[in-house]
Parts: structure tokens; sequence; C-alpha cells
């Protein structure tokens, strides 16, 4: 048979070429050590997991739900949201975290569609980030509308009140965007999950053998189970690539159709969504940073060849971040409006001008350093790195809100906004609540894909074949 | 009865599949730990329902989208300073997301139903199969003289199973 025949992923398993990072290894984990050490990231539990589990579920309870209770009960004078800044760090979190969802949509499906074989160890952790960031997004909906027993009214659903959503506003796109989000990708990890739970099923006992027979619906692994599959997962991929864009374009929108100066920008859509892939693409290092560091052997499959690959990725979007930047201001400077004009005063050298200046040295100098091979394989540089990105962008999303709506048109109008104690707690908590999911995803779900590390490697031999 | 042969690997299991194949059986079963690349090559052309159930899924929900915001507008016109009540620019998006949406749950749902998820009886298995070998099972209506066949290609192991392939 013709070489040109065979696809990318048959040369990949057979002749340990470029795409290989997983078996390019000396000494590389054979098929039965792949599903031996996953499973044992399932069913071995150590105190320490226990330890950080408990901590992230005190800090959930204590910083997130209490503080919320507490605003529920005072009414939403509990932030520091006041005429004119009525959307504050609740909103700035929310984009944050729906940013931080946008990596395991491009590594399962921009990753998937081009063919990059080096994803497959890392892209479940990264669509479990998805999930969960979204849902502490969802969460901060809940918590910035203030009488969250109405958040329903904003679903359309037959009521003898009358009552229909207005589809012409971007809070409705918005409702509409995250919950299709929401669904995809829950969908997205469960299916890419299928012939795990059955490999997990099968070496498990107990609950947790009843546990993964349900989930992982009776498969067997036949060849036509693999073929539906993978028609399947194409068409996922091809579905939620499009989906991710338009979510934080839609999410840009909330703010880009309001004609504040700082926020009615035709750039804030790729703007909003370079920053998503941006944070995203760096919390996914971080991840891999801890997940090697937490399981035995998984530094077999979480490579520096990953933390390569996303290393130069990140400097890619940190240029195009930069860039982006400098359009913004620029054309806010161009257009000579006076209103432009003060607000851009105001973030570059009022208040908060520490904050911006700490954003730009974050997100647009600091990821320089990647164009070093050495910095981009040298894992604690890594990790750093790409936290203090995601510090950047966490500021980035706060500035945006915190320093536009002060300056509007009308200067007697200005104002000045300052979050409160229940919003720190709050921000803080959310990491708890964030960190508390994936602790129980590591438990409950194969958090490297078997199947597809096992595609990367090198098939067993027949013996006396060596 | 229906026979289970093990096979040490791809290359090995695809030959029997194609073996089998030449003899005119076609109703056998592959059960492997990874997708087979070459089966398509080596065996035959797979189809799946599942592009339907993508296709018609948008479809549906193209529609669905644009009846839900178009619909409910008309129904409950809520007039801003003379601009139209069915707005295209952002009822697109909600078309769009709507599309999406219903696609997606289709495509799940076809991809259930063409592997006739949740599969409830007992079917033939091996656990090793989803390891580091990979397997081929026959019903009991093929003759014997098929298993001489099957050890010709490569099969370590020839096993009875009570169950259906």
């Amino acid at each position: 048979m013709a070489e040109a025949g065979k696809s990318l992923a048959y040369h990949a398993r057979h002749e340990k070429s470029w795409v290989t990072a997983t078996a390019e290894q000396d000494n590389p984990p054979t098929f039965a050590e792949v599903n031996e050490d996953v499973v044992r990231s399932i069913v071995e539990t150590g105190p320490g997991y226990w330890w950080i589990l408990g901590v992230t579920v005190v800090l959930t309870f204590l910083c997130f739900f209490v503080p919320w209770f507490y605003q529920l009960e005072v009414g939403l004078q509990a932030s520091g949201m006041n005429h004119p800044v009525v959307w504050g760090t609740y909103l700035a979190n929310f984009i944050f975290f729906i940013g931080l969802s946008h990596s395991g949509t491009l590594l399962s499906a921009v990753l998937h569609i081009t063919n990059s074989s080096w994803r497959k160890a890392i892209y479940r952790s990264a669509e479990a980030m998805t999930l969960f960031s979204l849902m502490t997004a969802a969460m901060f909906v809940m918590v910035h509308v203030g009488r969250v027993w109405f958040v329903h009214w904003s679903t359309p659903y037959p009521n003898q009140m009358g009552l229909w959503p207005n589809f012409r506003s971007p809070l409705m796109f918005d409702v509409m965007a995250i919950t299709t989000y929401l669904t995809a990708s829950w969908v997205f990890i469960y299916m890419g999950s299928i012939p795990d739970f059955a490999a997990v099923r099968d070496r498990t006992s107990g609950w947790r053998k009843k546990f993964f027979t349900i989930w992982a619906m009776g498969w067997r692994g036949t060849h036509r189970e693999w073929h539906h599959l993978s028609q399947a997962y194409t068409f996922f991929a091809v579905f939620v690539i499009p989906l991710a864009v338009s979510v934080h374009s839609i999410v840009s929108w909330d703010f880009a159709m309001s004609i504040v100066p700082g926020l009615h920008q035709t750039i804030f859509a790729p703007y909003f969504v370079c920053g998503a892939i941006y944070s995203g693409t760096a919390g996914i290092v971080t991840l891999m940073w801890v997940l090697r560091r937490a399981f035995k052997n998984f530094d077999r499959y979480i490579l520096p060849i990953h933390f390569d690959n996303l290393g130069k990725l990140l400097l890619v979007l940190s240029l195009i971040w930069t860039y982006i930047n400098i359009c913004e201001i620029f054309t806010g400077w161009y257009s000579g409006s006076s209103g432009e004009m003060e607000m851009l005063k105001f973030r570059m050298f009022g208040f908060y001008a520490p904050l911006y200046w700490e954003m730009i040295a974050f997100c647009a100098f600091l990821p320089l350093l990647l164009i070093s091979k050495k910095i981009r394989r040298n894992l604690t540089a890594m990790l750093w790195i790409s936290i203090a990105i995601n510090i950047g962008m966490l500021t980035e999303r706060f500035i945006i809100v915190a320093t536009s709506l002060p300056r509007q048109y009308l200067p007697d109008a200005w104002g000045f906004y300052f979050p409160s104690t229940v919003e720190f707690l709050i921000t803080f908590g959310s990491f708890g609540i964030f960190l508390t999911l994936f602790l129980l995803f590591v438990k409950f779900v194969p958090s490297i894909s078997i199947y597809e590390v096992k595609e990367t490697l090198p098939e067993p031999r027949p013996k006396g074949e060596n | 009865m229906p026979r289970l042969a093990l096979f040490p690997d791809s290359e090995h299991l695809l030959d029997a599949a194609a073996r089998l194949k030449g003899r005119g059986i076609e109703d056998f079963t592959l059960i492997s730990p990874i997708p087979l690349e070459e089966f398509e090559d080596r065996v035959g052309v797979q189809t799946s329902p599942v592009k339907y159930f993508s296709f018609f899924g948008g479809l549906l929900g193209a529609l669905a989208g644009f009846a839900l915001a178009a619909g409910t507008s008309v129904a409950y016109p809520i007039p801003v300073g003379g601009r139209p009540i069915v707005a295209l620019p952002p009822f697109l998006l909600i078309t769009y997301e709507v599309t999406i949406l219903i696609g997606v749950v289709m495509t799940v749902i076809g991809f259930f139903f063409a592997c006739r998820f949740p599969k409830l009886e007992e079917l033939a298995y091996a656990p090793e199969a989803n390891v580091d070998q990979f397997a081929l099972v026959i019903g009991d209506d093929v003759d014997e003289d098929v298993d001489q066949d099957l050890r010709d290609a490569g099969a370590s192991e020839i096993r009875s199973v009570e169950d259906p392939p």
C-alpha cells in the first residue's frame, strides 16, 4: 500500500515521528502501563488529597457562600457597586472564568481538527477546566444579578405573566450562548471519555465498578463503536470551535454595545476571544504542572514538549494581545473625543494605573521570555509565567469594567468604584469552587485520555518479534 | 458457540478480518483498545448514521432558534424608537446558538443510537481487549474451519464465549 495513503496517526503510532512526544522517551510506557497509571490516579487517594479537598471545600463555603448569603440578605449594597459603576468585580470575574474556559475547546477541538497528536495527553484536563470554569462563571451571573430567585425570567419559557425576554439585547445572546456552551462542554467531555470509563470499569471493583459501568454505557471498543465515536467527535469539534469564538464575542458585546468610552469598541470581540484563549492556555500550563506533580508516573505523559508547545502558543497570543491593546489605545486617542481621552487618562494614570501597568508587564512583556527554548522547557519558569499571565488577565477584566464606567461623557456623573470586602471574598472563594470541582473530577474521570495516549504509543509487539 | 480470537496487535487483527471478509463472512466484530486507523483500507468501508443526526439537528436548531426569537418578538412586540420588531442581525445570533445547541444534542443522540447505547444485554467481551490485546468475535453460524484461518493470521488464543458477538 502507498505510504501516502496512511493517516498521520498511523505514522505517529508506527514510526516514532515528531508528533509522538510520548513515544519519544527512552522508555515509553506500554499499553498496560497507561491503564495502570491512569486507573491508579483514580483509585489511590492519599491523605494529601483529602487535606486539599477539605481546604477548598471550606474556602468555597466560607469565602463564597457565606458572603453571598450575606449579600442576599442585605442586597447589592453589600458590594461596592453604585451609580454610575453598576458593573463591578463580579462581571470582571465572570469574563475571566469564561475566558479560562476557552483552553479546553482549543486543545480538544482545534488541535483535533488539525491532527496535532501532542494534545492527546493533556486535552482531557483542559476540557474539564472548560467545564468547571464555565460553571464558576455561571455562579457569578447568579451573584451579580442580586435577586437570584428571578434569574429564570431571563430564559424563554411560557408563563402567564406575558413576560418574554427581549432577544435584541446582548444579555439574551449571552444567556443562549452560555447555555449552549455549557451543554456542549458537558457532552464533549463525556463522549470523549466513554472508552476510558470502560477501561476503568474493567479494572475496578465495588461502587466504582457500578459507577463506571453506568457511565461506560456498555462500551466494548468494537470497530463500529470506534467508527461512530470518531464521526461524532469530529462533528462536535466542528460545532464547538465556532461556538467558543461566538461565546466570547457575545460576552464582549455585553460591553461593546453600550455607549461608554472604553467599552464601545469594534475591536472588542477579537480582543476578548484572543484574551480568552491566552488566559486559557496559561491556565492549562498551570494545571499540567500540578497534575504532573500530583500523580505518580504522570511525568511520563505530560512532557516538557507539551510545555514547549504551549509556550510557543502563549508567545504568539501575547503578541496578538499586545497588538490589539495598542490598537485600542490608538483609536481612542486618534478619535480626539474628550470622553475617550478622559477615560484613557483615568485608566493609564489614574487610581488604577498600578494595576494597568501590572497588566502590561505581566501580559505583554513577561511572556516575551518565552522566545527562549530554555525557558519554555523549564517547567518552574513556565509555571510562574503562566500564573503571572492569569493574574494579568484577571486584572485586565477588572480594568475594563472599573475604569470605563466611572468616566462617562458627563463629568458631573463621574464616579468611582472600589470592590467591597464581600466582593473580594467572593472572588477568592470562586477559586475554591473551581478547585473543588476539579479535585472531584480527577477521582471520577480519567484525567488523561487512556485510548488517545495509546494511539501515540508503539503497539505491543507479538512475543518473539521484538 | 461464538468464538473470540485474541491477537497481539492490530496488524494481525486486520489481517484476520480481511481473510474472513475474503471468505464472504461479514458478521464479525473487532474489539480493540484504540481506534483501528486502517480498518477501511484493509477490510472495508464503514458507514455511520451520525452525520445525518448532526445535519438535521443543526437544521432543526436553526429553524427553532429563529422561530423562538422572531415568534416571541411578534407575539410580544417591544417597539423601540421605530426599530424593526424582527431584527435580523441579533436574531441570527440566537439562531446560530440554537443551531449549535440542537446540533450537538442530536449528535449525541445519533451516536447513542448508532452504537445502540446503553447496552443492557451481555455481549462477547474480553477485558484484555481494552488494554493491550486485540480481539475478533464470530458468531456460532460460522464454520469451525475458519479457526484455522484465524490461527494462520496470528491469533494467540481462540476461546469459546457464551454471549453473542
